[in-house]
């Protein structure tokens, strides 16, 4: 897994590690029905452009 | 990852009052046992754990307290689920079941607690909501935390009897088993992972859109791309329907080709009858021959009694035959000497003796008596002759021949009535049906795949005009700093919706891979039969097949009993391996009704499950060569013991040994 990740993250130009930080926030929040990840997502990407530039 | 169970406490539970069962978990080894003969509580502790976590499913509330027949006057019998010595003294007494698990350095506690409370005239159970706590913190939605955990739609693959197990393997057939496969797979956060990457990547569009409707080339950009956006969800939901169809297809064309390979079969065994309807035939005129020449034999069956007798006679009539020569030449000689003109002894034959002799001579002659016998015996000696040289045939033989045509007649019409019966249910015109559907569905399979490319192709072409746009508008974009990170944002959260919905792919056939990889190792250690099954396979989703060494896929159904339980048993222990986080397993009666050679490989094979092995079993279960083989990976071995007297219950302790 840990390998796709890096494999996919190259492929489509963006960060490993934002790719690992929202698959955990979705594993912690699987089981609830209103996940409420989307805002949490923006302000990740937000963040990771922020601190490219 | 391995979710283990610490503790187990029963309050009022069944037989228990108050029962605390600890599993020491500072071990590397991977097997405890609950041990108790029949009746003294093992099935009520693993229906306590499977009612802590799913309720009313696993017993219902009106069967905890038997509240239809249970009145105030029927509450002094023994019945229902609450612990009956203290229900005497208590009648509304609460019972409860809580659950300590652990995983790495998280605790879980399930608790559920039921009561029986009094309406009129009559006890009804109270059954509460699950609780949950996850490191000493209470969590709502108690039961998506424990579907979490441990899904309900697969509890048969943690909690389960093994004289039920072999049900158990065309469960994975339910669309509901296969969604909590995927859950506990973790597939389904991956898939919100696409969704919510999708929602983002909208979000942005819109913010990028909101900045820039003043600028007219970058509208139409936007507008070019919202429309190939659509257009290509409209082509994947497309693809998506073709490939359904494909495999649609693909699955009837084997169904197909299955008919097709038995109808070949049949064809195969009609020639195999025809054969030997030819063999029959040849062997039947072999064995009249044979009997003809055994009536042959039997009539003449007295020469050879007689033939030394008649080579006597032979021998007799041949000396007779010289006499007769003999005698035949005297006469001769005797007339010649009669008809002599002079005679060179001193005394003749006067006239008187010369007459006697002609006169005799003359009779013999006119009888013709010598020359005439001599000719019937010399015949009557050849026909002796011929009869003493008649070789005798060979009876014994002959016999053997004759029964050997019997019995290969026998065999051959056993062998020809079973493909009779083999054959009966095939006709030409059903074999020529299935052979024009085997081509025609061959075609639908070639039509359906070459849709699906075509699909594939257009949507990539799609993505490449996508692209070039894209990169149009992002030069547009980063003319503008702050339209730059805008358009910077917007491509990570493309980039992340992209990765996710290449990851799910690649996840769920990793994890089926990895499932059949797995559990075909496990299967290995397990069947009494490992020369004929290669592994298992996963059909549709995670139906499970056995492969042959042959090639030839098995369906569960047409296995036995015992072959079933030793199919879920891999299963079980391939779903744990590749979900990277397996469950505890707890099994009553472990060994169902397997044989002493499956009963030692499931044995053998336990220490290697990635998961904590709870076995309720009797001395019948675990007998001392399995426990023997067992014990080095036995943590602890948990006793039931019964109180006996006034207090009517179990308690457990722990045994004491050294391995």
């Amino acid at each position: 897994m840990e390998e796709k990740i890096k494999e996919l993250a190259k492929k489509y130009n963006i960060p490993a590690f934002l790719l690992k930080e929202v698959i955990q926030m979705e594993k912690e929040k699987v089981v609830l029905k209103n996940r409420q990840l989307v805002p949490k997502i923006v302000q990740l990407i937000e963040k990771y452009s922020e601190a490219s530039n | 990852m391995t979710l283990k169970i610490k503790k187990i406490h029963l309050q009022n539970w069944r037989c228990y009052e108050n029962q605390v069962i600890e599993f020491d978990l500072d071990t590397d080894k991977n097997i405890w046992v609950i041990w108790g003969l029949n009746g003294y509580g093992k099935t009520s502790i693993l229906e306590a754990v499977l009612w802590c976590l799913y309720g009313n499913e696993i017993v219902l509330p009106k069967r905890l307290i038997k509240a239809e027949v249970d009145s105030v006057e029927q509450s002094s019998e023994k019945q229902g689920y609450f612990y009956f010595p203290n229900v005497k003294i208590n009648p509304e007494l609460e019972l409860s079941v809580s659950l300590t698990l652990q995983k790495e350095d998280h605790s879980y506690v399930i608790g559920r607690v039921a009561k029986r409370t009094k309406r009129g005239q009559t006890f009804f159970a109270e059954v509460s909501e699950a609780s949950f706590n996850l490191n000493g913190k209470f969590k709502a939605d108690s039961r998506e935390h424990i579907d979490s955990l441990l899904p309900r739609s697969c509890r048969e693959f943690f909690f389960f009897d093994g004289e039920k197990i072999k049900e158990y393997s065309n469960i994975t057939q339910t669309a509901e088993t296969r969604k909590a496969i995927e859950s506990i797979l973790g597939i389904p956060e991956i898939i919100n992972l696409k969704t919510d990457a999708k929602n983002v990547v909208k979000q942005f569009e819109q913010t990028i859109n909101q900045a820039n409707s003043s600028n007219k080339k970058l509208q139409n950009i936007n507008t070019k791309l919202f429309q190939l956006t659509h257009e290509i969800a409209a082509k994947r939901d497309r693809l998506q329907t073709a490939i359904e169809e494909h495999s649609h297809e693909i699955k009837i064309f084997e169904d197909v080709r299955e008919r097709a390979s038995q109808i070949s079969e049949l064809r195969d065994k009609l020639n195999q009858l025809r054969k030997l309807k030819q063999q029959q035939l040849e062997l039947t005129q072999r064995l009249e021959k044979a009997e003809q020449e055994i009536d042959k034999v039997l009539k003449v069956a007295s020469i050879p009694m007689m033939q030394k007798h008649i080579k006597e006679m032979a021998d007799d009539l041949q000396t007779k035959t010289l006499t007769n020569t003999r005698m035949s030449i005297s006469i001769h000689q005797l007339r010649e000497l009669l008809e002599a003109d002079t005679c060179i002894c001193g005394n003749c034959i006067g006239e008187k003796e010369s007459n006697f002799i002609s006169q005799h001579l003359k009779s013999i002659e006119d009888a013709g008596i010598v020359l005439e016998e001599n000719s019937r015996i010399e015949s009557l000696r050849m026909d002796l002759k011929r009869i003493s040289k008649y070789k005798i045939p060979d009876l014994d033989q002959l016999l053997l021949d004759r029964d050997r045509f019997v019995d290969d007649l026998e065999e051959i019409k056993q062998v020809a009535d079973q493909l009779k019966k083999d054959t009966e249910t095939v006709s030409e015109k059903e074999t020529d049906e299935i052979w024009r559907k085997f081509g025609k569905q061959e075609q639908a399979v070639e039509d359906a795949g070459q849709t699906v490319q075509r699909l594939r192709n257009e949507i990539e072409s799609l993505q490449q005009q996508q692209d070039t746009l894209n990169r149009q508008r992002g030069e547009l974009l980063n003319s503008d700093r702050e339209m730059s990170i805008l358009n910077k944002q917007s491509q990570l959260a493309q980039g992340l919706y992209n990765a996710a919905d290449e990851l799910i792919d690649w996840y769920t056939e990793n994890c089926q891979q990895t499932i059949e990889n797995q559990a075909s190792h496990f299967h290995k250690i397990v069947t009494n039969k490992p020369d004929e099954y290669e592994g298992i396979v996963l059909k549709d989703g995670y139906n499970l097949r056995l492969k042959q060494t042959n090639g030839d896929i098995v369906n569960p159904q047409s296995l036995s009993e015992g072959e079933k339980q030793a199919l879920v048993f891999p299963f079980i222990a391939g779903l744990n391996l590749a979900s990277g986080k397996a469950a505890p397993l707890m099994i009553d009666t472990p060994f169902g009704k397997l044989d002493g050679i499956h009963q030692e490989n499931i044995v053998k094979s336990l220490p290697q499950i990635p998961s904590q092995v709870i076995l309720l079993a009797t001395d019948r279960d675990l007998s001392e060569n399995i426990l023997n083989l067992l014990r080095p990976n036995i943590v602890q071995i948990h006793k039931i013991k019964r109180l006996g007297g006034t207090k009517d219950g179990s308690v457990i302790e722990v045994e004491q040994w050294n391995v």
